[in-house]
C-alpha cells in the first residue's frame, strides 16, 4: 500500500503523523499504521505512538537485516560500542542512543533496502546542500565551456600584435583594481563574488583555471597589502608604530614569497624520460660518486652495490666510494668488489672538497652523485642520460630524493604514506616548476652532472654549506641548462629524529642565506630574469623564520600591551585579510594537488621557524661563520620520549599566547565596549596560533624506532624452501638489509624458531635464492634474518628489491588530491594532540588530574553513537 | 572439447604427476575431466588412490575382449580416469602390433566425447609408439614436459622425437613446453632454464614448476598436491598452469564466437 493511498483512505492527517513522517521511514510508517489498525481498532489515538513505532522499526530492522547472521551476532554488530560479555546498566542507554541514531539519522546504514528512501530530515539536508551547490555547479559548467573555447582558439601571434599596448592596458586595469577603495558593503560584495568564482573554478583541472585562481588570489592579497600600507599603519604612539611596522614588514615578506611562489610553480614542466638513440658502444662514460664521512658502513655497501647494478656498459661505468672517514673496512670492501676507493688526508671543505678531490682522480664524461644512503635503481642512467644527448648545453639532471622510511614528522604524527611529507612539495611541484624556467637546481644527491661544465665552474662550490645549490647557480651563470626528471630513481633513509631534522634544515637555511649574501642570484652575470626569481625564492624562503615568529606573537601586541597594530575596524580587517588568506590557500591547494595538503605547511614551517631565524640572520651579516655538519641518519630511538630541548621555544610561545588570551578575556569582560570585536578577532588569531604551536609540540613527541634497518613494505610472491626440500608459497611483506618478513596464507605451517630456510625471489626471468634464519614466528607471519650472505647474494638481493626500476613508482599513488577542510580537521587533531603530549610531560601532581578529566571525557564519549563500518551485516 | 596430450621429452620428467595434479585442479575448478592413460607404465592411477595390486585397465580389458571403457574409475574426489592396466611384456607386444590399428584412438575418444565442456587429458609415454602418434595428432594441444638438464636440452635438438616434430608443422604448432623440477639451489638449473627459455621462448608456458619434496611425498601418499599440501609452492604452480590452460580455451571460445 502506498503512502498516498493510505492517507486517502483515512482522511485523517494530524500533526502527529506529519511529525512521525519526519524521522521515520515512510515504508515503516505505513506498515505501522496497518499494524495499528489491526490491533488497536478502538483506539484511534494510541498513546506512546512514537515509542511503539520505534519498537516496531527496531523489530523490523532486527529481523530484516540480520536474517543471514545469527540474530544476536547481528545485533552486536549494530551496537559496536557495547561489550555484551559484561553488560552495565549504562549500556542500555548506549544501546538506545545507538538505535535512535541508526533509525533516525543513519537510516541508510540501518536499512540497506531503504537507501533510496530516506526520511524527511535526511532528505531536507540533501535537498538543501544540492540547492546550495546549484549556482556553483552552474557557473562551473559555464566556465568549462568558455575555457574550452579559449583553449580551442588559435593563439598564433599575428604580425602587428603589440604586446606593449596590451601590457599597458592590463597594468592600468590592475592598478585600478588594486587601489580603488571600497566601503565595507562594497568590499563584502566584491569578496563574495571573488570567492564564488574561485569555488566554481577550482573544480575544473587545467592550466587556465590555475591561472585564474592565481590571479584572483594575487588581486586579493595585493589589495590587502595596498590597503594595509595606505590606510592601516598606526602612528598614534611610538609603541604602536613600532609593532605596526614590524607586522607590515612580515606581511610584505609573505606577499613577496607568495608572488614568487606562484611564478615558480606556474607551469611545472613534468619532463619525461628520454631514450638514448645511439648504440651502447657510443654511450659516454659515467663515474658514480658515493661520498661518505661517518655513516654506517652497511648503508654505504648497499648503495655501492646498487650503483654497480645500474644498467650501463660495464666498461663505461665506474663506481667510487669517496671516504672522508678513511675506514679500512670500506677500503677492503671496495677492493673486494672492484670499486674505486678515494680517500684523502685532510677533510677541508667537507663534502664539496671530497667530491672535488675525486674529480681530480677520475675521468668519466659524466659524474653521478649519490649520498651514501641513497640507493639508486638500475634504470637511473637509462632514464636520465638521453637528455644530455638531446640538449648539448645541459649540465645537470636532478631526480627526486625519496625516502623509504618515515621522517620525524611522519613518524611522530603517524602520517607516513597518508599525508604527503615535507619533501614532497619540493620534489613534486617546485623543482618541476623550476624546470620550466631552466632553474632546476642541484640537491646534492641523486643527480648527474657533466664533467666539463662542472670543472669550468671550479668543481663543486665550497664557499657555503649548501654546496649543491651554489654549484647549480654557478653552472647556470655560465649559460648551461639544467633539468629535473620527476621519476623516483633512488631511495634513502630519512633523518631519524626531529633534532637531526632541524639540524639539517638549519644547515640548508644557513647555506642559502650565505649564497644570498655572497653570490646573490638577483645580481651578477649570466642569469635571465626567471632564473633570478626562482633562485631568489628558493633562498628567501629560508628567511621565513622571523616573519613566522612575528605572526605567532602578533596578536599579543594588542592583547597584552594594548598596541593597535592594525589601525582599522575589525570588520574591515576580516573582510580584507580572510579573503586574501582563503584565496591563497585555494590557489596553492589547487597547484600543490597531492603533493602538499592545506595547512600542513603551517606546521612544517612553525617547527623550523625559531631554529632557522637566527642562523639565517647571522649568515646574512657574517656569511663566513659556521661549518658543514653531516646529517645523521638511521639511528635508533629505544624509548618513546618527549624532546623537551627542541620544543622549549614553542612552549614559551604557547605560554605567551595563553597569557595573551587570558588578557583578552579580561579585556572582553572589563575592557571598553567598543573594543569587543577587536578582542575577539585577536583571541581567534591567538587560538589559531596555539593550534599550530600544538602541532609543533606533537612532532617533538619522539616515537620508538627500534630497527636499525628500516623495513620497506612490499607485497611480492616468494617461495620458501625448507632444508628438507619442501617448498611453500608465501608473500614477502617487508624487507631490509638485514632480513625480511614473510606471510603465509594459513598459520601452522610447521616452522621452528631459528630454523634455517631459503627464500626464492624472482626478478624478471631469473630466480634468486637467499638463506635466512627464522627469528620470530607469529601466527602466519615469519620474520627472518639473513644467514651470512655472500657479496653476490647481497648484490642479487639489492637487484631484486631496492634497485628494481619499478620499486618506488607506485609510492605516491595512494595520496589523493588535497581536500582543505579535511586537512583542517587533521591539523586540529594534530594541534590538540600536542597539548595532550604537553600535559603528559608535566609533573605527576598535575597529570593525576588530567587523567581523571581524560577518563571522564572518555566515558562520555562511549555514549556517542558510532558508525558501523562492518558491511557483513547486510550480506 | 579440449583434448590435451601430455608427453615428457624423456621419461621420468614428471609428466604423469603434472597431469594428475592438473586434472584434479580442473575438477576443483568445477570442470568435467576424463583422463585416458596411454602410458604402459600405468602409474597415473596411483595419484588417485587406486589399489597397488588392482591390475584392471583398458589394455587388459581389450586383451580379454571385455568392454574397454568399463575399466574407467572415478576417484573419491570425482576425477574420471581410465588406467592402462598392468600388462606383461608379451601382452604389450600384442597390443602394439595387433590391437592398435589406424583410427583406433579416434573411435575411443568419440565414445568419451560426450559434452562440449569435457576435458580429455591423454597421458603419453615419451617414446614414439603407434598409439602415441595417434594421440598427438588427435589432440588439440600437446604439452611437452622438460627438465632443466643437459639431456633434455639435447633431446630437444637431436632425437627421433625432435626430428619427428620438425617434420610435422601441425604438431609443432600445437605443442607447448613446460619446465619441471627446477632445483632452486642449483645454479646450473637456473642457467639451463634460461637457455631453454631462449630456445623455445614463444612456445614456453609461463609457469615454473620447482622440484618440491611435497610432490614426491604426495605420490607416496597416493594423493594429489591440492589435497596433500595445499600451501605448497607446487600446489600454487599447478593452479597457475591450470588457469593458463583454461585461459587458452576461453580465448579459443571467444575467438570462435567473434
Amino acid at each position: 500500500m502506498k503512502g498516498s493511498d493510505f492517507f486517502k483512505k483515512n482522511q485523517i492527517i494530524n500533526m502527529h503523523h506529519l511529525f512521525l513522517m519526519m524521522y521515520f521511514q515512510p515504508v515503516i510508517i505505513n506498515k505501522w499504521f496497518e499494524f495499528r489498525r489491526n490491533f488497536f481498532i478502538n483506539k484511534p489515538h494510541f498513546s506512546g505512538e512514537s515509542f511503539g513505532l520505534l519498537f516496531f522499526f527496531f523489530l523490523h530492522l532486527y529481523f530484516n537485516e540480520v536474517k543471514n547472521e545469527q540474530i544476536t551476532k547481528g545485533f552486536k554488530k549494530l551496537v559496536p560500542q557495547v561489550n555484551f560479555e559484561k553488560l552495565y546498566f549504562s549500556d542500555f542507554i548506549r544501546i538506545t542512543i545507538q538505535l535512535l541514531w541508526l533509525i533516525i539519522i543513519k537510516t541508510d546504514v540501518a536499512h540497506i533496502n531503504y537507501k533510496a528512501k530516506k526520511n524527511l530530515i535526511t532528505n531536507t539536508f540533501i535537498f538543501l546542500s544540492k540547492l546550495l551547490s546549484i549556482p556553483f555547479s552552474y557557473t562551473t559548467t559555464i566556465f568549462k565551456k568558455i575555457l574550452n573555447n579559449i583553449e580551442d582558439t588559435d593563439v598564433s601571434v599575428n604580425a602587428d600584435f603589440k604586446p606593449n599596448i596590451y601590457l599597458l592596458i592590463i597594468s592600468l586595469l590592475a592598478i585600478i583594481c588594486l587601489t580603488i577603495p571600497f566601503n565595507i558593503s562594497a568590499q563584502l560584495i566584491f569578496v563574495f563574488i571573488m570567492w564564488f568564482l574561485a569555488i566554481s573554478i577550482r573544480k575544473i583541472r587545467g592550466y587556465l583555471p590555475k591561472l585564474i585562481l592565481v590571479v584572483l588570489s594575487l588581486t586579493l592579497s595585493s589589495r590587502y597589502l595596498f590597503w594595509r600600507l595606505t590606510s592601516t599603519i598606526n602612528t598614534d604612539s611610538t609603541v604602536d608604530t613600532f609593532f605596526s611596522i614590524i607586522l607590515i614588514c612580515a606581511e610584505t615578506y609573505t606577499w613577496i614569497i607568495l608572488l614568487l611562489g606562484y611564478f615558480q610553480i606556474a607551469g611545472p614542466l613534468q619532463r619525461k624520460a628520454h631514450i638514448i638513440s645511439e648504440t651502447p658502444n657510443l654511450w659516454p662514460s659515467v663515474d658514480i660518486f658515493i661520498p661518505t664521512y661517518n655513516e654506517g658502513i652497511e648503508i654505504v655497501k648497499t648503495t655501492a652495490m646498487a650503483a654497480l647494478n645500474i644498467d650501463w656498459p660495464k666498461d663505461k661505468l665506474n663506481v667510487y666510494i669517496l671516504d672522508d672517514g678513511n675506514r679500512n673496512a670500506l677500503h677492503k670492501f671496495a677492493s673486494d668488489l672492484n670499486i674505486g676507493y678515494i680517500s684523502r688526508t685532510d677533510n677541508i671543505h667537507a663534502k664539496a672538497g671530497n667530491i672535488n678531490n675525486a674529480l681530480t682522480k677520475s675521468n668519466g664524461e659524466y659524474v653521478a652523485i649519490f649520498d651514501c644512503d641513497h640507493i639508486p635503481v638500475r634504470s637511473f642512467l637509462q632514464t636520465t642520460m638521453g637528455w644530455f644527448e638531446k640538449d648539448k648545453k645541459l649540465a645537470l639532471i636532478q631526480t627526486p630524493h625519496h625516502f623509504y622510511s618515515p621522517d620525524p614528522f611522519e613518524r611522530n604524527l603517524n602520517t607516513f604514506k597518508k599525508t604527503p611529507n615535507e619533501n614532497n612539495l619540493f620534489y613534486g611541484v617546485v623543482q618541476d616548476g623550476n624546470d620550466l624556467w631552466n632553474a632546476a637546481f642541484f640537491c646534492g644527491s641523486c643527480a648527474i652532472l657533466k664533467r666539463s661544465p662542472l670543472l669550468e665552474v671550479g668543481g663543486i662550490a665550497y664557499e657555503t654549506v649548501t654546496e649543491d645549490a651554489h654549484t647549480a647557480l654557478k653552472i647556470h651563470r655560465k649559460g648551461y641548462t639544467s633539468a629535473y626528471i620527476n621519476i623516483i630513481q633512488a631511495s634513502g633513509q630519512a633523518t631519524e629524529s626531529l633534532s637531526a631534522h632541524i639540524g639539517q634544515r638549519i644547515r640548508w637555511s644557513r647555506g642559502m642565506a650565505q649564497i644570498f649574501r655572497i653570490d646573490n642570484p638577483l645580481f651578477g652575470e649570466g642569469l635571465n630574469l626567471s632564473q633570478r626569481l626562482c633562485y631568489a625564492n628558493a633562498m628567501l624562503h629560508f628567511f621565513g623564520g622571523i616573519p613566522r615568529l612575528i605572526f605567532l606573537i602578533a596578536p599579543l601586541a594588542y592583547l597584552i600591551i594594548h598596541a593597535f597594530i592594525i589601525h582599522a575596524p575589525p570588520a574591515e580587517i576580516v573582510l580584507y585579510a580572510i579573503p586574501a588568506i582563503v584565496h591563497s590557500n585555494l590557489a596553492n591547494s589547487y597547484m600543490h594537488g597531492k603533493h602538499r595538503y592545506s595547512f600542513w605547511s603551517e606546521i612544517y614551517e612553525a617547527v623550523l621557524a625559531w631554529y632557522i631565524a637566527i642562523p639565517t640572520t647571522i649568515a646574512l651579516f657574517k656569511p663566513k661563520l659556521g661549518s658543514f655538519n653531516v646529517t645523521s641518519k638511521g639511528g635508533l630511538i629505544n624509548d618513546e620520549f618527549f624532546d623537551l630541548t627542541v620544543s622549549k621555544p614553542y612552549i614559551v610561545l604557547i605560554i605567551l599566547n595563553i597569557i595573551g588570551i587570558s588578557f583578552g578575556i579580561y579585556r572582553m569582560i572589563w575592557g571598553p565596549n567598543d573594543e569587543v570585536y577587536t578582542v575577539i578577532l585577536n583571541i581567534l588569531w591567538a587560538l589559531y596560533n596555539l593550534l599550530v604551536l600544538g602541532g609543533a609540540i606533537s612532532v617533538a613527541q619522539e616515537t620508538k624506532q627500534t630497527r636499525l634497518h628500516h623495513r620497506i613494505e612490499v607485497n611480492t610472491d616468494v617461495i620458501i624452501r625448507k632444508k628438507s626440500g619442501h617448498l611453500f608459497q608465501a608473500k614477502m611483506n617487508n624487507y631490509s638489509n638485514s632480513g625480511l618478513g614473510i606471510e603465509f596464507e594459513r598459520s601452522n605451517i610447521g616452522f621452528d624458531k631459528n630454523e634455517h630456510i631459503h627464500v626464492i625471489l624472482s626478478r624478471g626471468q631469473r630466480e634468486f635464492i637467499f638463506p635466512i634464519q627464522i627469528a620470530n614466528i607469529n601466527g602466519k607471519y615469519i620474520g627472518g634474518v639473513f644467514d651470512h650472505l655472500t657479496y653476490k647474494q647481497i648484490s642479487d638481493f639489492i637487484k631484486c628489491n631496492y634497485s628494481r626500476s619499478d620499486a618506488w613508482i607506485t609510492w605516491e599513488d595512494n595520496f589523493s588530491i588535497d581536500k582543505p577542510l579535511n586537512s583542517f580537521v587533521e591539523i586540529i587533531n594534530v594541534g590538540l594532540k600536542g597539548y595532550i603530549v604537553l600535559a603528559r610531560s608535566l609533573p605527576k601532581k598535575f597529570t593525576k588530574h588530567f587523567y581523571k578529566v581524560n577518563k571522564c571525557i572518555r566515558t562520555i564519549k562511549t555514549f556517542f553513537p558510532k558508525n558501523i563500518h562492518d558491511d557483513s551485516i547486510w550480506q | 572439447m579440449p583434448i590435451i596430450c601430455f608427453q615428457g621429452i624423456q621419461s621420468g620428467v614428471g609428466t604423469s604427476t603434472i597431469l594428475a595434479n592438473v586434472a584434479r585442479d580442473l575438477q576443483i575448478l568445477n570442470q568435467d575431466v576424463v583422463i585416458f592413460d596411454l602410458n604402459p607404465n600405468n602409474l597415473l592411477r596411483l595419484h588417485f588412490n587406486m589399489e597397488w595390486r588392482n591390475p584392471s585397465g583398458w589394455a587388459r580389458a581389450e586383451l580379454k575382449k571385455q568392454i574397454w571403457h568399463e575399466a574407467g574409475y572415478i576417484c573419491e574426489k570425482g576425477v574420471n580416469f581410465i588406467p592402462y592396466g598392468s600388462v606383461t611384456y608379451d601382452e604389450q607386444q600384442i597390443i602394439e602390433r595387433t590391437l592398435i590399428h589406424k583410427g583406433w584412438l579416434s573411435s575411443k575418444l568419440d565414445l568419451l566425447n560426450t559434452s562440449d565442456k569435457k576435458w580429455i587429458l591423454l597421458n603419453v609415454e615419451s617414446r614414439l609408439s603407434n598409439v602415441n602418434i595417434q594421440a598427438m595428432s588427435y589432440a588439440d594441444k600437446i604439452i611437452r614436459v622438460l627438465e632443466p638438464n643437459t639431456t633434455c636440452l639435447a633431446q630437444l635438438y637431436e632425437s627421433i622425437q625432435s626430428n619427428y616434430f620438425n617434420d610435422h608443422d601441425e604438431l609443432n604448432n600445437k605443442s607447448f613446453y613446460l619446465i619441471n623440477k627446477i632445483m632452486p639451489l642449483s645454479e646450473l638449473d637456473s642457467e639451463l632454464s634460461l637457455v631453454l627459455k631462449s630456445c623455445i621462448s614463444n612456445k614456453l608456458i609461463p609457469v615454473k614448476l620447482h622440484f618440491d619434496e611435497n610432490t614426491k611425498e604426495c605420490l607416496a601418499q597416493k594423493n594429489t598436491i591440492q589435497y596433500y599440501a595445499p600451501n605448497s609452492a607446487a600446489a600454487k604452480e599447478i593452479r597457475t598452469l591450470t588457469s593458463w590452460l583454461i585461459l587458452q580455451y576461453d580465448k579459443l571460445v571467444s575467438h570462435e564466437r567473434v
